[in-house]
C-alpha cells in the first residue's frame, strides 16, 4: 500500500525532473491531496502528462527519472523506485480519439479521453502543497467514468464514498453537478448504472476494503442521483 | 502491462460497456424499476451472525417469526414459493441476535451469502435497529418490495434476467 509519506517522497522526486511542473497527480493517490477522509488504499500513483510535452522532452525526462532512482519496468509506462513506491505514467491526448494507447519511446501509455478532457478544463487542476493535482470533483468524475478490466468497481465505490464524505462541501457538489450535466445522456446512464453495480464489489476482494464505508457510499449514490435526472 | 496488453484490455472494456448498454436496453422496464434504488449489501446492512441450521427449517422460522423480519431469498420464498439463487438459507433481520439454540449450531464466521457450490443451509441473522420496512404475510413479516429489490441489487447487481423473475414472483412485473 502506498503511504502518504511515500507519495510525498515520490512527488518530490518527480518535481526534480525536467517535466516536474507539467505532471498532474490523478487516480486514487490524488485522494491523499483532496479534502476527504476516505483512504485511497492504492499500491501506486498515477501521474499524467500531455503527450506533446512528453514527446518533446522524453529522453531528458527518462534520464532525470533514472537520476532520481526510478527504474522503468520493461515495455511499460510503470516506474519503480528502489525504496518501494511505483507510479504509472498516463498520457493526456487530444479529445475525440476515445480511450487509447499512446506508443512513445517503446512505452505504451494509457490515454483516457475523459481524463484528458477534465485536465484541459479551467480550475480542474489545483496546486496543493506545490503539487499539481486533479480537483476533487474531476477526480470523482474520472473514477465514475473510467472503466478498467480490474479494479473498476473499486474506482466507483471510492468515488461514491468521496461524494458521501464531501456532501457538505457545496462548491464541490456544484462543480460535480456541472461536470455531470455536460455528459451525454448515454454516458450519464453508463455512470449511473455502473455506480449502482459497484455495490456488489463490497462483498468481493475488489472493493471489500471499503465495506466499512458502506453508509457513505449509499449516501454518495443518492447524491449522485440528485445531480441529474436519472432513468 | 505492455502496450499490446493495454490495447487488448481497452478493447475488452469497450465491449463490456457496449454489452451492458444492450442489456439495459433489452430489459428497459426492469432497469427503470430498479434504477433509482440504493442497493443493500446484506452483510453490511447490520451486524451479521451466521449459524448452521441443524433442526427443522419450518420450526426455526416459526421460532423466529415473533421477533424477526424475513428478507432476501427467504422473503421471496415466503411470498411466492420460489428462490432465485443457490442455497436454502434463512435470512432474517432482528434487533437482538439470539436464535433458538436447539435448532442451530454454534455461530460461525460468515459464509458466502450466495453460495456457488451446494452447502448446508445457514441462518443469517442481521442485527439492526430500526428493522427494515416490512409487510405482514400469512407466514410472518417480510421486507417490503423495494427493500427486497435493493437486497437483490446488492447481491447480484444488474442481472436483469434474474431481477425480472424476482419482480414477476413478487407479483410486481415491471
Amino acid at each position: 500500500m502506498l503511504e502518504r509519506a511515500q507519495l510525498d517522497d515520490l512527488l518530490g522526486r518527480l518535481e526534480g525532473t525536467c517535466l516536474g511542473a507539467h505532471l498532474v497527480l490523478v487516480g486514487s493517490a490524488a485522494m491523499y491531496l483532496s479534502p476527504t477522509s476516505i483512504p485511497p488504499m492504492t499500491g501506486d500513483a498515477d501521474v499524467a502528462v500531455a503527450v506533446g510535452t512528453l514527446a518533446n522532452h522524453l529522453s531528458g525526462f527518462l534520464d532525470d527519472l533514472k537520476h532520481q532512482g526510478f527504474e522503468q519496468i520493461e515495455d511499460t509506462a510503470t516506474f519503480a523506485h528502489a525504496s518501494g513506491p511505483t507510479f504509472d505514467l498516463l498520457a493526456l491526448d487530444e479529445i475525440g480519439r476515445g480511450d487509447h494507447v499512446v506508443r512513445l519511446g517503446g512505452m505504451g501509455l494509457l490515454a483516457f479521453e475523459d481524463l484528458s478532457r477534465l485536465v484541459a478544463r479551467p480550475r480542474m487542476v489545483r496546486e496543493v502543497g506545490g503539487v499539481r493535482v486533479l480537483a476533487p470533483s474531476a477526480l470523482v468524475l474520472s473514477k465514475l467514468r473510467t472503466w478498467r478490466v480490474a479494479k473498476g468497481m473499486r474506482d466507483k465505490v471510492q468515488a461514491l464514498a468521496m461524494i458521501g464524505d464531501m456532501a457538505g462541501d457545496e462548491a464541490f457538489l456544484a462543480e460535480l453537478r456541472m461536470l455531470v450535466e455536460e455528459l451525454s445522456q448515454e454516458d450519464w446512464e453508463d455512470v449511473f448504472a455502473d455506480a449502482q453495480v459497484a455495490f456488489t464489489g463490497l462483498e468481493t476482494d475488489e472493493a471489500r476494503d471499503y465495506a466499512a464505508f458502506a453508509e457513505l457510499i449509499g449516501r454518495g449514490f443518492s447524491i449522485l442521483q440528485s445531480l441529474r435526472e436519472s432513468p | 502491462m505492455s502496450a499490446a496488453s493495454q490495447e487488448r484490455a481497452l478493447e475488452r472494456v469497450l465491449k463490456e460497456r457496449q454489452c451492458r448498454r444492450l442489456e439495459r436496453e433489452a430489459y428497459a422496464s426492469v432497469y427503470r424499476r430498479v434504477a433509482r434504488l440504493v442497493p443493500v449489501v446484506l452483510p453490511l446492512a447490520g451486524e451479521v451472525h451466521a449459524f448452521p441450521i441443524e433442526g427443522d427449517v419450518d420450526a426455526l422460522m416459526e421460532a423466529l417469526r415473533p421477533t424477526c423480519v424475513f428478507g432476501f431469498e427467504t422473503a421471496l420464498q415466503m411470498r411466492s414459493g420460489r428462490r432465485m439463487l443457490n442455497g436454502s438459507d434463512v435470512h432474517a433481520y432482528t434487533r437482538v441476535a439470539a436464535p433458538p439454540p436447539s435448532l442451530v449450531g454454534a455461530e460461525v464466521a460468515a459464509s458466502p451469502l450466495v453460495p456457488v457450490l451446494p452447502r448446508r443451509p445457514y441462518l443469517f441473522l442481521v442485527s439492526r435497529d430500526p428493522l427494515p420496512p416490512s409487510v405482514e404475510t400469512s407466514r410472518g413479516r417480510v421486507v417490503s418490495d423495494d427493500w427486497m429489490l435493493r437486497e437483490y441489487l446488492g447481491a447480484i447487481g444488474h442481472r436483469f434476467d434474474l431481477l425480472s423473475a424476482v419482480l414477476h414472483h413478487m407479483g410486481a412485473d415491471a
